[in-house]
């Protein structure tokens, strides 16, 4: 395939941090390699070590997840997991990182790098540290040990601007979107060459199941609340897959037990974790309780202060996914059956996070139910884990194509 | 000292179980009325029994009216108008449900609690706006309902701007030639005053005498503060440029109704007998100490078409004293810090990038 214009490419106000014009320009000229390659993997690997080997990066608990998550016993079990026969990348992926999970724009990275695609991450304009020391380490290994991955590599940041996206979408095979509605269409704007295609993460929302026998029984309520908190408030509740809805399964008594003993866990939680609340939102939170109120038949509120604000409902309604509000804000339904979940598991359903329910029993609603939601079923702590299955896409499958043979 | 007149008569004791008996009651009164309004308080579990200061009672954010048209009327009243509050920062306006009634109580209040700062006289009046703001019928703005509420201090109003926002010298100066040479009155909003007034008379060099002018101005810090203009800088270019040396600033609000601020002699904004101010913490909404910064919290015993007399707005302020200001005045007295940032927040959703930025 013929190279971008390099000329017009270097005129236009790109910052790179992988890679460069020149590289941006020759990307339709490298060849896809196969899902899971031996090189792609020992990169990885090596930046695995890299990133683990800095001091700097045990102050940043995401970006030692994310060293950790690239290591070679990991890929390789995801390649166990995600690698078929017959398979090749689709050529280029583009991304747009979303700015506020500093980290995503490395997994998303490596997701469409190890589908054998060469990947160009365009970055939120928000920088971070974490950006700043993977983006160093790529750049490292890329210009040395590893120069057979610079050519398949942009990291880049640009103001917002149609012609730069109009660019970028012109040489894409798969469109990697992540941000809100708005931010998504947006970018959507920009057209594909006829066979290219968009693998759309907008705007999403979580649940979660609890049975309340399982929290009254358990002898470690104070470890389910660290997971639950791990989940919600260590991303401020703002990350799509945090739970706002929660279903509490058991007869009336049991579930206000179960709640008492596990809200007030995390009550002590959070004052040790000394979780604050800006003021602003404290207001937001405070808004929307009243507005659920008002319009959506909720009954109670129950505020413990401002870090913990609980809007207790008779029943769930679709509408509720309009008014909720993220860094502790949770809408809280008790009933006996599981199907009580069934209206806020719509289309805007992501994640469904249980306690004390098997995934199967969902899953098997999920699918009896016809429902439109419910892409990933997770117990308590694992609510935020990257995976290469998001949103009901594989990604490695999307990012490359199956070569039939018959 | 001079004696405490209305409306800044109440000291302390007297003003808590006033406000206490009739706040209550006119919750009471918007519980009955207001179908959301009972749902909201229900859901708090609000006892009319457990009332024992006004603080007790149930304050609603500032910002519910973006999202909820609230009303105390009965559905077929037919004669109420609509405010829509400057929403001039954020893109969700206010809708404020506000009939003859309520809009009468209004205007006495606002004449009684002006009257103290600017004099009883009426003042040939300089509006710092275009003639158009207030031209919309049924749909007013806080600029609209500024602009005629302070009408009542002023005679031969005449505004400054064109409908394009440009400065209307010739205006001005007639105005000036005529008035300008005793005591008079410019209003206008804090920012449209720096912005529309202000800048073009040093951008232009235009030389202007404005020594006997008291500006009013108010309608929020916010785009000042992204401006970071200090109040003090306000004041001294204001004086540089025109000669103002009387400036008065005001603090209040399209969605509460007779709850307006005035700044005394001192500088320190006044809460009157109409109104209730107090101050709460972000983190659990208990209240401030004297001097502590929070959350400014304001109730007003005026509107009674639609649930606005007890709200929690999104400005940060502290209180300076009660009954003891310098000037006289009884009542609590306060400073305006700004209005509180937007968080910024972890997590991934919605937070992209605003199109455009």
């Amino acid at each position: 395939m013929k190279p971008l214009d390099l000329e017009k490419i270097k005129e236009m106000p790109i910052e790179y941090l992988a890679g460069d014009a020149q590289v941006l320009a020759r990307l339709p000229q490298q060849e896809p390699w196969v899902p899971f390659d031996d090189r792609t993997l020992a990169f990885l690997n090596a930046l695995s070590a890299a990133l683990r080997r800095n001091p700097q990066t045990r102050q940043m608990p995401d970006a030692a997840s994310f060293a950790f998550w690239c290591r070679q016993g990991n890929m390789q079990q995801l390649k166990k997991k995600y690698a078929q026969p017959d398979r090749i990348g689709r050529g280029i992926t583009v991304h747009f990182a979303p700015s506020n999970i500093p980290v995503l724009f490395a997994f998303t990275l490596v997701s469409g790098l190890l589908s054998g695609s060469c990947t160009v991450v365009r970055l939120a304009r928000k920088k971070s540290p974490q950006e700043a020391l993977i983006c160093a380490a790529i750049r490292q290994l890329t210009e040395g040990e590893f120069r057979e991955l610079r050519p398949r590599i942009v990291l880049c940041r640009y103001a917002h601007s149609s012609e730069i996206t109009d660019m970028l979408s012109s040489v894409c095979d798969v469109r990697v979107l992540w941000g809100s509605d708005e931010s998504v269409l947006a970018i959507r704007k920009s057209p594909l060459p006829p066979r290219g295609v968009d693998m759309p993460f907008a705007a999403r929302g979580s649940a979660a199941v609890i049975r309340a026998k399982s929290v009254l029984e358990s002898d470690s309520v104070d470890i389910l609340a660290r997971n639950f908190y791990n989940d919600t408030y260590l991303n401020d509740q703002n990350a799509c897959s945090s739970p706002v809805m929660i279903g509490w399964l058991g007869e009336p008594d049991e579930v206000q037990a179960a709640q008492k003993i596990f809200w007030s866990e995390m009550e002590k939680l959070l004052a040790a974790r000394n979780y604050t609340v800006p003021a602003e939102l404290a207001v937001r939170k405070l808004n929307a309780a009243y507005v659920l109120a008002a319009v959506c038949g909720a009954e109670k509120i129950i505020r413990h202060d401002s870090r913990l604000i609980r809007v207790q409902v008779p029943a769930f309604c679709e509408d509720m996914w309009e008014h909720t509000v993220p860094g502790g804000f949770f809408i809280e339904c008790a009933g006996t059956d599981l199907s009580m979940m069934c209206p806020v598991l719509g289309s805007r359903c992501q994640t469904v996070c249980r306690i004390g329910v098997e995934a199967q029993e969902i899953a098997a609603m999920t699918a009896a139910q016809g429902l439109r939601g419910v892409d990933r079923i997770v117990p308590a702590g694992h609510t935020l884990d990257y995976a290469l299955t998001w949103d009901g896409f594989n990604m490695i499958e999307m990012m490359s194509r199956k070569i039939s043979c018959e | 000292m001079p004696e405490k007149t209305f409306p800044f008569s109440l000291t302390k004791e007297k003003k808590d179980n006033y406000l206490t008996q009739e706040l209550t009651k006119l919750t009471l009164y918007h519980r009955e009325h207001c179908r959301y309004y009972r749902k909201m308080t229900d859901a708090i579990g609000f006892d009319p029994a457990a009332i024992r200061h006004y603080a007790d009672l149930p304050y609603l954010p500032v910002t519910l009216f973006k999202e909820l048209r609230l009303s105390s009327l009965p559905e077929e009243e037919a004669d109420y108008k609509t405010v829509t509050s400057s929403g001039t920062s954020s893109q969700k306006r206010s809708q404020i449900i506000l009939d003859a009634d309520t809009r009468t109580q209004q205007q006495i209040a606002l004449t009684k609690i002006g009257s103290s700062f600017l004099g009883g006289r009426r003042m040939p009046y300089l509006v710092i706006d275009c003639p158009s703001t207030i031209h919309s019928r049924n749909n007013f703005s806080a600029r609209t309902s500024g602009i005629i509420g302070f009408s009542i201090f002023g005679t031969h109003r005449t505004f400054a701007l064109r409908d394009d926002m440009s400065l209307d010298l010739e205006a001005v100066r007639n105005f000036l030639e005529q008035y300008g040479g005793s005591r008079f009155l410019i209003f206008g909003f804090t920012f449209m005053v720096w912005e529309y007034f202000l800048r073009v008379l040093e951008k232009e060099n235009i030389r202007l005498d404005c020594s006997n002018a008291i500006l009013l101005h108010g309608g929020g810090w916010k785009k000042m503060q992204d401006k970071a203009v200090s109040k003090a800088e306000y004041k001294d270019r204001l004086q540089k440029a025109c000669g103002i040396s009387h400036v008065l600033e005001y603090y209040g609000m399209a969605e509460q109704t007779g709850s307006i601020f005035f700044e005394c002699e001192c500088g320190h904004l006044h809460c009157s007998d109409y109104s209730g101010i107090l101050f709460r913490r972000p983190e659990d909404f208990s209240l401030c100490g004297i001097g502590e910064p929070g959350l400014i919290q304001v109730m007003s015993l005026l509107p009674k078409s639609y649930p606005g007399h007890n709200l929690l707005t999104e400005d940060e302020g502290r209180l300076l004293g009660v009954d003891d200001c310098p000037c006289g005045r009884a009542g609590e007295y306060f400073e305006v810090i700004g209005r509180v940032r937007n968080a910024e927040l972890r997590g991934c959703s919605d937070t992209y990038e605003a199109i455009g930025s």
